[in-house]
C-alpha cells in the first residue's frame, strides 16, 4: 500500500541575484495516514518551501510528490485546486486572510459553501468544528478582531472542516504561549488519531510535543529521529541535564 | 574540562612550552572556555609521564626557564585516536568544543561526520521527550505540584536539547561550507553565530 504523501528525491532551487541557491536537495519522505510529523527548522532553512511543495503549491525542479498514489508535482492546476478544496488542507501562513467584517462562523463555513453545500448545512457543520477546536466562545466575533491564538484555532477549524486526509501547517504554534501551543498540538494530535496525516513545522522542540515523528531540515536535506519502539517511549536518562522520571499514566502521579 | 588532548594537539602542531601553550589554547578556545595556566602545566606533566611528549630544548629569558616539548610518535597516535573517538551528545558544551577548536582543514570531513551523528542523537532525544510529554488535554486542572515540577523539569530538559540541536546544526552549516569551499563565507558565519 502506498503512503498518503510521498516526497521522492525532491530538489528545489531559487535564483538569488546572480546565484542559484539550492534550498532542498534530494529530499524524500513518506507520510502515512495518522502520522503526526513535525519538521524542526530555523528561519531560512527551507521549511516553508518544503511544505509548499508537499502541499502541491510549488513544483520541485527534480523529484516527485505523490499524494494517495498520484503525482501532484506534475498534475494540472485544476487537479491540484480540487485536491486543495477537499483532501489536502493547508495552514501555510499563521495570519489568516480575512474578508473585512467576516465572522468566525462564516469564515469556517466558506470552504463548505464553495464546495456546493447550502448555507444552513455549511454553518451547522462549521459550528461543530468550531466547537471542537475550542473556538465556540468567539463564533460570532470578526476574525480580524481575534488574537493570534484564537486565529490559529479558527485557521485549524477552516482547514479541517471538510474532513481532509492530509493537513499541512507551517509555524502554526510558534508564536503561541506554551498553554495555547499545547492545546493546539493536542487538537492536531486528535485529528491524527482519526487518520488524518499531519505535517507541521516548528522553530523549536516545544512545538513538536505530541508528534509521532520528528524530522529536521539539515543543510538541504531532511533527517529523521529514529522511532522508539521499546517500552513506553520514555525519555532517556541524561545525567547532568535531566532528572529521570517515570511517567505514570495509571493515575498514581496525581493526574 | 579535560584539556590534555587539546594541549597535545597544540604540541603536535608545533613545539611549545607551558606559558606559550597556555596562550595558544586561550586563543583557540576564547574567553568562555578559559583554561587556567596551571591546568595546562598539569596536562603537560601528565602527557610527559605518559610518554606522549618529550623535552627537546630548554631556553632562558633572564631568570625564567622555558622547557620546550615536542610530541612523540606515540603522542601523535594518541592525538589522532582522540580526534577519531565518537563524541557524546551530553558534553556538547565540553569536548565537542575542544575538538572544534582544534580544527584544521584536513579534519573537516571527520568532524562533519561526528556532528551529523550528534544531530541525529539530539533529534532522537528530543523525540523521546516530545512523544512522552503530556499535552494540555491530558492534564487535570489544577495540576499537582509534583506534576508541575516534573513538567517544568522536562521543559527545561527540552530547552537544553533544543539549544544543543541548534548549536550542532549551526556548526554543521559552517563545516559544510568548509568542506565544499575550503573556507567559510563571512556572511554565512555571521548568519550562523548571530
Amino acid at each position: 500500500m502506498s503512503a498518503l504523501l510521498s516526497l521522492i528525491g525532491v530538489t528545489k532551487r531559487y535564483a538569488r541575484g546572480v546565484r542559484e541557491v539550492t534550498v532542498l536537495s534530494d529530499v524524500s519522505l513518506d507520510l502515512e495516514a495518522g502520522d503526526f510529523a513535525c519538521v524542526l527548522a530555523g528561519r531560512g532553512e527551507g521549511k516553508t518551501t518544503l511544505l509548499e511543495i508537499a502541499a502541491g503549491y510549488r513544483r520541485p525542479e527534480e523529484g516527485r510528490v505523490m499524494f494517495a498514489g498520484r503525482d501532484i508535482s506534475t498534475a494540472s492546476d485544476r487537479v491540484r485546486s480540487r485536491l486543495h478544496r477537499s483532501e489536502i488542507a493547508c495552514v501555510l501562513n499563521r495570519s489568516v486572510p480575512v474578508v473585512h467584517g467576516e465572522t468566525v462562523l462564516k469564515h469556517v463555513s466558506l470552504p463548505l459553501m464553495a464546495g456546493g453545500s447550502g448555507v444552513r448545512e455549511s454553518q451547522h457543520v462549521a459550528a461543530a468544528m468550531i466547537e471542537r477546536v475550542g473556538a465556540r466562545e468567539y463564533i460570532d466575533a470578526r476574525v480580524s478582531d481575534l488574537a493570534d491564538s484564537e486565529r490559529a484555532r479558527v485557521a485549524l477549524a477552516q482547514a479541517c472542516v471538510r474532513g481532509p486526509r492530509l493537513l499541512i501547517a507551517d509555524e502554526m504554534t510558534d508564536t503561541l504561549d506554551l498553554i495555547e501551543r499545547s492545546s493546539v498540538l493536542a487538537l492536531l494530535q486528535g485529528f491524527a488519531r482519526e487518520g488524518v496525516g499531519i505535517l507541521i513545522t516548528a522553530a523549536d522542540a516545544h512545538g513538536a510535543v505530541g508528534c509521532s515523528r520528528l524530522l529536521s531540515l539539515s543543510g538541504t536535506g531532511l533527517v529523521e529521529a529514529p522511532v522508539a519502539r521499546s517500552e513506553a517511549e520514555r525519555p532517556p536518562e541524561d545525567p547532568g541535564q535531566l532528572l529521570p522520571f517515570t511517567r505514570d499514566r495509571r493515575g498514581g502521579g496525581g493526574e | 574540562m579535560p584539556v590534555k588532548h587539546a594541549v597535545l594537539g597544540l604540541i603536535a602542531e608545533r613545539r611549545g612550552y607551558g606559558y606559550e601553550l597556555s596562550q595558544r589554547l586561550s586563543e583557540r578556545l576564547g574567553p568562555r572556555l578559559a583554561v587556567p595556566e596551571a591546568t595546562v602545566h598539569s596536562s603537560i606533566k601528565t602527557l610527559k609521564t605518559a610518554g606522549h611528549i618529550e623535552v627537546v630544548r630548554r631556553s632562558f629569558r633572564g631568570e625564567q626557564a622555558a622547557i620546550w616539548y615536542e610530541a612523540t610518535e606515540g603522542g601523535l597516535e594518541e592525538y589522532e585516536a582522540w580526534l577519531d573517538e565518537p563524541v557524546m551528545r551530553e558534553p556538547v558544551r565540553r569536548e565537542v568544543y575542544l575538538k572544534f577548536a582544534m580544527i584544521d582543514a584536513t579534519r573537516v570531513p571527520r568532524l562533519l561526520e561526528q556532528f551529523q551523528r550528534l544531530e541525529l542523537e539530539c533529534l532522537a532525544a528530543i523525540a523521546a521527550h516530545t512523544r512522552a510529554r503530556p499535552l494540555a488535554d491530558e492534564l487535570t486542572d489544577p495540576v499537582t505540584l509534583q506534576t508541575a515540577a516534573r513538567l517544568l523539569n522536562e521543559s527545561g530538559a527540552l530547552d537544553h536539547l533544543n539549544a544543543d540541536l541548534m548549536f550542532v546544526k549551526r556548526t554543521l552549516g559552517v563545516l559544510r561550507w568548509a568542506e565544499s569551499e575550503g573556507s567559510v563565507p563571512r556572511d554565512k558565519l555571521l548568519e550562523a553565530v548571530s
